[in-house]
This record gives C-alpha cells, sequence and structure tokens, in this order.
C-alpha cells in the first residue's frame, strides 16, 4: 500500500442463489460504510464489482441499469457486474471463492473487500477494516458477524485470529492476495479456501486479525452454497481434513461412533456428522493413496495447534438450529436496551483468548469434608464433556490445602491435569467464588459446592446450552435429596442417603418468580464469564448466605437466561445436625433475604421480554395463584363439611344444651373480669 | 511370603462391550489403571489384568486399538488388556461367563462399560473379600446411589450390584457363575447373589468403595429406564419367584402383569415369553432351600432405604 496517500478499495461481492433484494440491501449499506470511510480520508478510491456465479443471471438489464445510476450516486469510482457461472463452477462447489479470484484479476485497488451477498456492513465496517489493515504485518482484518458469531478464538488484546472468513474480511491485494495466488480451491475446495489463504498468509510471515467493532449484519437463513444438504455435510468435513492435511496434520483417527443422548432429533444430528466424518475421512485417505491430496506445505511454528483445532467448517447458523433439549432462547434485555442505544454487548461466548475452556467449574470446599471433596472430583473426572478447567477454592488452612492436593493427585493424571487447586485466604463464603471468578479462564463458570454430585452430561448440558445462546446465563435443572451426615466412627460409610430424589425446581427460568424464592441453586446455573466481567458483577462478599442467588439475579437481568431441561445435578439438603444452629441459619437466611429484596427494590430492574403481560394478566404469579387455589379448595371442603354438620340432626338436637354451655361460659367470663377489675382497682 | 501371610489376590477385571465408544473405553481404562495401580502399590492385589468382552454384531475393537488399550494396560501398572469378540450377544451374565473361562485369577470384577472407578476402588473392594466369609461385594455408586439397602455395621446386603461387583473366583465357580439363561440381561446379579449367599457366602456393600456410573436423569427426576429394563422388571420377577421357591408370590405376580399386559407393551412382551417357556418347559427349576435367601419385599429384591 503506499505510505502517502489513503488507501484505494476494490469490493467484492459473488450472488450465489441470492436474490435482487439482497442487493440492493447489501450494497445500499456497504455504500453507507465506505462512504463514512471516504469522508474521514480513509479511503482514496472505490470500486464495487459484483460477482454472479448462479446458472441464471441474478440481475436483469434493468436491475443493473438502476444499481449503476445508484452506484454513481452513492460515489463509486465504478461499478460492475458480471456473470460467471462457467467459470467459477469450474471445481467443486457454487465457487464463490473461484469468483473471488476471478474479479481481483482484473483489480488494481490497494485493498479487496470481500463481501458476502448476504452481508449487511455497519456504517463503520469498512473504516475499522481499514484501519486494522493498516498495522504492520497484518494481511487479512475480519469482521465480526451478527448475529451469529463464528466461534474461533481470538486475541482479546490485538486480535489475532487463526483465520479469517470471507463472510466480511479486507486483504492487502498486492502483497498477499496476489503474492499468493489467490485462493488455492483447487487444493482445498470451496470450504476451506479462506482458512487456507489465512493459513498461507500466516506461512509467509503475516497476521490475521478479528476487528470485533466492524459489524456486519449476515442474514443467517442458510444460503445454497453454503446449506449442508446431502452430500454438503460430507464437504465441508472433507474440506477441514484436506486443508488440515496441506498443512502437515496426520491422518485423522477413526471416529467415535455418538454416543446416543436419548434425544431423537440430536441424535441424529450427532449420527449424520459421524457418517460425514467417517465417509470424509475415507475419500481424504483414498485422494492420499492416488495422490490427488493436496500436496503438504512446510510446516510454520504455531500452526500446528490450529491446524489440529479446526473446527466444523459448514457455514451455517448454529444458533437457527433446534436445541438438543428443547432449549429456547428468551431473548436479551442487555442486547435489546444495547441496541437502543447504539452500543454493543460484551463479547460472551464469543471467542476471545486463544485455547480457553469452553467451561470453568468453581468447587468451593473448606478442606474439612474430604469423603465429600472426593465424590464431587469423581464426578466431575465422569463427565462426557473434557474443554472444561476446575478450580479446587480450598478455603482453609495449608494442612486443607495439601489434604485437597494429595486428593487430586489420586485421580487419572489427564483429569488432574486440568484442575487447579487454589488457595483461599480471609473474607467470608463468597470469597473463594470470587477468587474463582477472577482466576477463570473458562467463557462459562459453573460451580459444584464438595457436598452436590452431578450427571455425567452436567457440564456437557451446560456447554452445548453455551455454545448455541451464547452470553446467557446456561441453567439445567437441579433434584434435590436429603442426606444424613454419619459420625466419623461410623464403621462403614461417611454419610447415608435417607430419601428419594425430589424436582421441587421449575423447568423454565422465571425471573418474577425467582425474586420470592430462589429456584436454582448455584450447582445448576452456568454463567458467561465475560459478561461478568464486562458488567462488574461479582459476588457480594457482604452476604452471609444466598449470594449465588444475589448474582444469578442480577446477572440474569442484563444476560438472560437460557434452559437446557435437563436435570443434571442433585443438591444435599443435610439433615440430622445441631437443631439449634439450624435455627440460627434460618434466621440468617431470613434476615438475607430481607435484606436482598430492599436492596433489589432499590435498583431498576430489567425484566425479560414478555414479563409485562404476565404481571398484568397475572401469570407472572402462577405460583401464588396455584397456591391460592389450593387454600381455596380446602376452604371450600371446610364449607362443605360445616354444612353438613349444621344440617345434620345431631346438630338441631344438641342446640339447646349448647346454647346454655354457652351461657355458662359467658358467665363465668363475666365474674373473671370483674373480679379482675376489682383487684385492679 | 517372608512375613506368613497370604500374598496379596490377582484380579481380572470383566468389561462386556456392546458397541461401546471408544472414548468411553479409553477413558474407563485410565481410570481402571490408576485403580489398580493404587491397589498393587497397597498391597491389597498384586496383578490386575483387563478382559473385554465384546456382545456387538461387529467388533467395537480394531487390532490397533486393541493393542493401543494394551499398551495403556501396561504402562499404567496393569498385566495388560485383551479382547474378546463373542460374535453373538451374549447379554451381560453370559459375556461374564464366557470372560471368566480363559483366566484363574482368584478375584473377579464384574464391571459396566459406564462405571468409572474412584481411584481407591480396588483397594476397597479387594480389603472387603479379605473378610474370609464374603463371597461377592459391590461399590457406592456415584452420582446416584442404588436405594438397596445394606447392614450399617457389617454391610451385608440382599444382593450385590452387577454394574460394579467383585467376586471370588472359587465362588463364581462354585455357583457355576451367572444364570445367563435366564437372566441374560437384568436380575442376573439378583440371582447370582441369592445363589451365593444359598452357597453359604455373604454378599456386601461396601460404601467406602466408589464407582460413578453414567446413570441419567429424565425431566421428571428419574433414572431412565428402557423398555429393555421394564420388560426384564416384570420378567425376570416372575422368573426369580419361581426360581426361589415363592410360589405364594407366583398369583399375584401374574395376575398384576395379566392385568397390565393390555395397555403395557414389556408387560404383554413379558406375559407372552414366560407362558412360551410354560409350554416349553423351560421355566427355570425352584432351587431347593432358596426361599432363606430370596428377600421378596414390597416389589423390591430386599429391603430398599428409599
Amino acid at each position: 500500500m503506499s505510505e502517502d496517500r489513503p488507501p484505494s478499495i476494490q469490493s467484492q461481492t459473488i450472488l450465489a442463489g441470492h436474490t435482487v433484494d439482497d442487493v440492493w440491501r447489501a450494497l445500499g449499506a456497504l455504500a453507507a460504510s465506505l462512504g463514512l470511510a471516504r469522508a474521514t480520508a480513509l479511503v482514496s478510491s472505490v470500486d464495487v464489482v459484483l460477482g454472479d456465479v448462479g446458472a441464471e443471471p441474478t440481475l436483469a438489464a434493468t436491475d443493473v441499469a438502476g444499481l449503476e445510476a445508484a452506484a454513481s450516486s452513492w460515489g463509486f469510482d465504478s461499478f460492475c457486474y458480471r456473470h460467471l457461472p462457467a467459470e467459477a463452477a469450474a471445481g467443486d462447489g457454487a465457487g464463490v471463492h473461484r469468483a473471488h479470484d476471478l474479479l481481483a484479476v482484473d483489480a488494481t485497488a490497494d485493498l479487496l473487500l470481500l463481501l458476502d451477498a448476504a452481508a449487511v456492513p455497519s456504517p463503520t465496517m469498512v473504516a475499522c477494516l481499514v484501519d486494522a489493515v493498516a498495522a504492520p504485518a497484518v494481511a487479512v482484518a475480519e469482521a465480526r458477524v451478527l448475529p451469529i458469531e463464528l466461534p474461533k478464538p481470538y486475541d482479546p488484546l490485538d486480535g489475532t485470529t487463526s483465520w479469517a472468513s470471507s463472510s466480511a474480511a479486507l486483504v492487502r491485494r498486492a502483497e498477499v492476495f496476489v503474492a499468493l495466488g489467490g485462493f488455492a480451491v483447487d487444493q482445498v475446495g470451496e470450504l476451506a479456501a479462506d482458512v487456507d489463504l489465512s493459513w498461507r498468509a500466516r506461512s509467509a510471515g503475516w497476521r490475521i486479525v478479528h476487528v470485533p467493532r466492524a459489524a456486519a449484519f449476515c442474514d443467517v437463513a442458510p444460503r445454497p452454497w453454503s446449506r449442508p444438504g446431502p452430500g454438503g455435510r460430507h464437504a465441508a468435513e472433507l474440506a477441514r481434513l484436506l486443508v488440515q492435511h496441506r498443512f502437515g496434520a496426520p491422518p485423522p483417527p477413526e471416529p467415535t461412533p455418538p454416543v446416543r443422548s436419548g434425544d431423537d432429533e440430536f441424535d441424529a444430528e450427532a449420527t449424520a456428522a459421524h457418517v460425514a466424518r467417517r465417509s470424509a475421512r475415507a475419500e481424504l485417505a483414498s485422494l492420499v493413496a492416488a495422490g490427488r491430496a493436496p500436496a503438504v506445505l512446510p510446516g510454520v511454528a504455531g500452526l500446528a495447534a490450529d491446524v489440529a483445532a479446526l473446527g466444523s467448517l459448514e457455514r451455517r447458523p448454529s444458533a437457527s438450529a433446534p436445541s438438543p433439549t428443547g432449549a429456547v432462547d428468551p431473548g436479551t434485555p442487555l442486547d435489546d436496551l444495547l441496541a437502543r442505544v447504539g452500543a454493543s454487548r460484551p463479547t460472551d461466548g464469543a471467542p476471545s483468548a486463544v485455547g480457553r475452556p469452553q467451561l470453568t467449574v468453581l468447587v468451593r470446599t473448606q478442606g474439612e469434608r474430604m469423603p465429600l471433596l472426593r465424590d464431587a472430583l469423581l464426578c466431575l473426572s465422569g463427565q462426557t464433556e473434557d474443554d472444561v478447567e476446575v478450580l479446587v477454592l480450598v478455603h482453609g488452612d495449608q494442612t486443607a490445602v495439601a489434604n485437597t492436593t494429595t486428593l487430586v493427585g489420586l485421580f487419572d493424571p489427564r483429569f488432574a491435569a486440568r484442575v487447579r487447586v487454589v488457595p483461599v485466604r480471609g473474607g467470608g463464603r463468597s470469597r473463594p467464588l470470587n477468587l474463582g471468578l477472577e482466576q477463570a479462564r473458562g467463557r462459562f463458570v459453573a460451580f459444584l459446592d464438595d457436598d452436590d454430585v452431578v450427571t455425567a452430561d452436567w457440564a456437557a448440558a451446560f456447554t452445548r446450552t453455551a455454545r448455541r445462546y451464547p452470553g446467557r446465563v446456561a441453567r439445567s435443572r437441579c433434584a434435590t435429596r436429603t442426606a444424613r451426615r454419619l459420625s466419623v466412627d461410623d464403621p462403614v460409610a461417611d454419610y447415608e442417603l435417607p430419601g428419594e430424589l425430589e424436582l421441587p425446581y421449575a423447568a423454565a427460568f422465571d425471573y418474577i418468580g425467582h425474586l420470592r424464592l430462589n429456584a436454582s441453586p448455584i450447582c445448576s446455573v452456568a454463567l458467561p464469564v465475560d459478561s461478568l466481567r464486562a458488567l462488574d458483577l461479582h459476588f457480594d462478599e457482604s452476604l452471609a448466605v444466598v449470594e449465588d442467588w444475589d448474582l444469578l439475579m442480577r446477572a440474569a437481568q442484563f444476560t438472560g437466561v437460557v434452559d437446557s431441561g435437563e436435570v443434571t445435578s442433585i443438591y444435599h439438603h443435610w439433615d440430622g445436625g445441631d437443631a439449634s444452629r439450624a435455627l440460627v441459619e434460618a434466621e440468617i437466611w431470613r434476615e438475607t433475604h430481607h435484606g436482598l429484596l430492599a436492596r433489589w427494590s432499590e435498583s431498576p430492574v430489567l425484566l425479560p421480554p414478555g414479563t409485562v403481560t404476565g404481571l398484568v394478566d397475572g401469570t407472572a404469579f402462577q405460583d401464588m395463584l396455584d397456591e391460592y387455589e389450593h387454600l381455596r379448595h380446602h376452604l371450600d371442603l371446610a364449607r362443605q363439611r360445616l354444612a353438613q354438620i349444621e344440617g345434620s340432626e345431631w346438630w338441631k338436637l344438641t342446640l339447646p344444651p349448647r346454647k346454655a354451655l354457652g351461657s355458662l361460659k359467658l358467665a363465668v367470663r363475666r365474674v373473671v373480669a370483674d373480679r379482675k377489675g376489682g383487684g385492679d382497682g | 511370603m517372608a512375613d506368613g501371610r497370604d500374598p496379596a489376590p490377582d484380579l481380572v477385571v470383566q468389561v462386556v462391550l456392546y458397541e461401546t465408544p471408544h472414548e468411553a473405553i479409553r477413558g474407563q481404562l485410565r481410570a481402571l489403571c490408576l485403580a489398580g495401580a493404587t491397589a498393587i502399590d497397597a498391597g491389597s492385589l498384586r496383578s490386575v489384568r483387563v478382559a473385554y468382552g465384546d456382545s456387538s454384531d461387529v467388533p467395537v475393537l480394531d487390532a490397533a486399538l486393541v493393542a493401543e488399550l494394551d499398551a495403556t494396560a501396561r504402562a499404567g501398572g496393569l498385566d495388560g488388556a485383551d479382547y474378546h469378540f463373542f460374535d453373538a450377544n451374549l447379554g451381560s451374565g453370559g459375556g461374564s461367563n464366557r470372560l471368566a473361562e480363559p483366566y484363574d485369577s482368584e478375584l473377579l470384577l464384574v464391571l459396566n462399560p459406564d462405571a468409572h472407578p474412584e481411584p481407591r476402588l480396588l483397594v476397597e473392594l479387594a480389603g472387603t473379600l479379605t473378610d474370609p466369609g464374603v463371597g461377592a461385594c459391590d461399590a457406592r455408586q456415584l452420582p446416584l446411589e442404588h436405594p438397596k439397602a445394606h447392614d450399617r455395621t457389617t454391610g451385608d446386603a440382599s444382593w450385590v450390584s452387577g454394574a460394579c461387583m467383585a467376586l471370588r473366583r472359587t465362588v463364581f465357580d462354585q455357583v457355576e457363575g451367572f444364570a445367563a439363561e435366564y437372566f441374560p440381561l437384568y436380575c442376573d446379579d439378583v440371582d447370582i447373589s441369592w445363589r451365593i449367599r444359598l452357597a453359604g457366602w455373604r454378599v456386601v456393600h461396601n460404601p467406602a468403595a466408589l464407582v460413578f456410573h453414567d446413570k441419567r436423569l429424565s425431566a421428571e427426576g428419574r433414572v431412565v429406564a428402557s423398555e429393555t429394563e421394564r420388560y426384564w422388571s416384570l420378567y425376570a420377577g416372575m422368573l426369580l419367584a419361581r426360581r426361589y421357591g415363592r410360589d405364594d408370590l407366583m398369583a399375584p405376580i401374574l395376575a398384576h402383569v395379566e392385568a397390565i399386559a393390555p395397555v403395557d407393551d414389556a408387560a404383554a412382551r413379558a406375559l407372552a415369553d414366560w407362558r412360551r417357556r410354560q409350554v416349553e418347559g423351560t421355566l427355570p427349576p425352584a432351587l431347593p432351600g432358596a426361599a432363606a435367601v430370596a428377600d421378596f419385599i414390597a416389589g423390591n429384591y430386599g429391603v430398599m432405604r428409599f
């Protein structure tokens, strides 16, 4: 790029099954974004090219004429529409990347703006991308796609990311795109072409950056070229394997068949993915054997981990897919509010630090109940989800820390390696949780006190929900059970379970209901870490109890809550303790709850969508209505019984003696009252 | 041994697979290695070997994975891991019987493929079996404990669970293993436990022995029971009542199954299979004196805690 003038841009948009309306919408927004960049002298000239890989031209001559006129009014230096079905379809897929190559041949601009035809740039997108790509050694600056972001990670400090999607990205033309020979569709196919270009750029010493402030709204409706139809899933999986092979990954292992979850829709999805993985693996082996696989490129330091970690290349909106458990997105009050004032939500769930686990589990212990802590850790070691780190927060002395460390060391090293024992000094019962929040590396944080247990899909239920609804509080359902601690001298066991499982908490989170009663024990929620940090939310260490309830209510109003519907945790009610201590604890609980209510009442509260209707028609108070109905039923029964008694012969026959008895009682009361009155006088 | 004590026993862990995912097998083996090495280090066991039996239609493991598992077991301090493809669905009991044939270890551990041992599991179970009167023992299951009761002091139970059951090999042979012809999948553990007790041995629950058993909960907070489990809960109930000489229970059990059969597929199948066996004359014969060890209490096989 020239040092003495702002860069020039050629914007390239490829039509593949899009409509004329799509084109107008995208170009109109692009014009505004380019216009702002030009007005601020970030861009010198603007050429806009539309490529069309549809079998038939998307635009009629009149459409083109209309767009040309608009382009002139928008200040584009040139505008061109090219129908290239034959050239672009020379390889697999519908040829979007191949079309980008073709359009770039005649380009002279400093920068290429690659834009999906369904992408609607924000007014500042181009300016932000130009600013980012001007940084030293940046080859490609990728925009943040809304509403469904790609789940790949990026460095929160400088935006460095593994690869850039071609949905909305700005590329240095001569030094990068031309120097690397454009997209290598012949080698890795359409779906992996942007990954491949990014990694070749990195191999040449360039950086790829993700620019969260450069946003583009991308219609989530799948496009023909991206929809995983018959063979589409296989193609996506093969593309992933091809690009991994090209960058030196070893042959993929035989995929493991999925474990049935019992949810037919989810299982069908998992099975289809498994079949695709197997068939793609077989095809790669066949291509390698036939010498038709891509040539392996020289290894690049720092790239191997990215190659190994490359996820699915299916470019489809994950959030529009049904939840495996029927979870529904209740809407996010914060998103809605911030959108109205033109701000953006914290980047939870979206990608941040590279290598970040999906979930951090905070295990709070005083190190005094080792058998219980052992049970909790055993449950965590049996989780089906591995993308989890565990922080055991020991709020005790050095002996407690040492005992805990020894206990963790007894477990499978692959599990123990994901567990950190963190000593906690001072503070109340919330101090360990706040320390854990500070140190958590996961996108989400879940909590397991050392006296509760969880099923094998506990963490997976959270991560499934979190992946689909990033930024929300993920909630599963909690069962309860009474447990009874046994004497330390008991010859056989540490505790016993005298009761069955109960399911007292509602399946769905209800904000109004939660103001009265916490139906979400701490082990049943996972909180989005970035949201908590961005909103400066943490546990209130002044609270003696219910600190988790307080934080949940303060976070939920901003983030919303998504229920998985699955029962995955068991909260133990401990029975048989010191009765006087239990009374004191109950009194502390009552006082704290009153304090909480007072505090919540002092602040404005953001209610979830739908709440107002519920408040007006009363359905928000369903639990109270149920209780009212229950009491009314009993009152009706009592009235009926009373009427039966009053209508009975026995009642009528005993009327005289009852009257006499009543008179006697009245007389006695008078005498007693007279005597008392006399005494006082 | 120089100190005069008996040498520590050797153990074969039996895991019967049925289309089990590879990662589940690997994860369990890692936990088994740790439990095995811990027990060997503690002097509770002399050696541990893992025997996989496969009842699937097609082999779950290929040669490479078998070699990997064997190497993992050896690296983890065990004697190794073997794989036996049955080429038939023998069920859990039949699979365990078949797996016992090529080995002669002093102790056996029957372990579900979805059960993850806690590091001290084998120390605890081997310790329980050092009591000369104990023929078999089982572990406490997390996160969902089995509700069957046990004596708080001695651990004595009516029966022990096949999800994680340790037995003396002599006892296993004495009772001729699991009665797979009658109980191929469910209640085989109840049956073998009662026969072990009938032979004069005790069966004991050790709550200090822990195993994480991957049981899930339904939306109603109940353990998810498959149609097959429901079928066996009815069918095996009839078989056990007959086998253990409780003719007095046969009439009410049959009446119950007949009553619900029109609206319950599992009950209808159980009833049909029972009548077929009646006609064929293949119902289990009553075991002499067995009623004394068979606990039929409120529809369960023994006292339940909850």
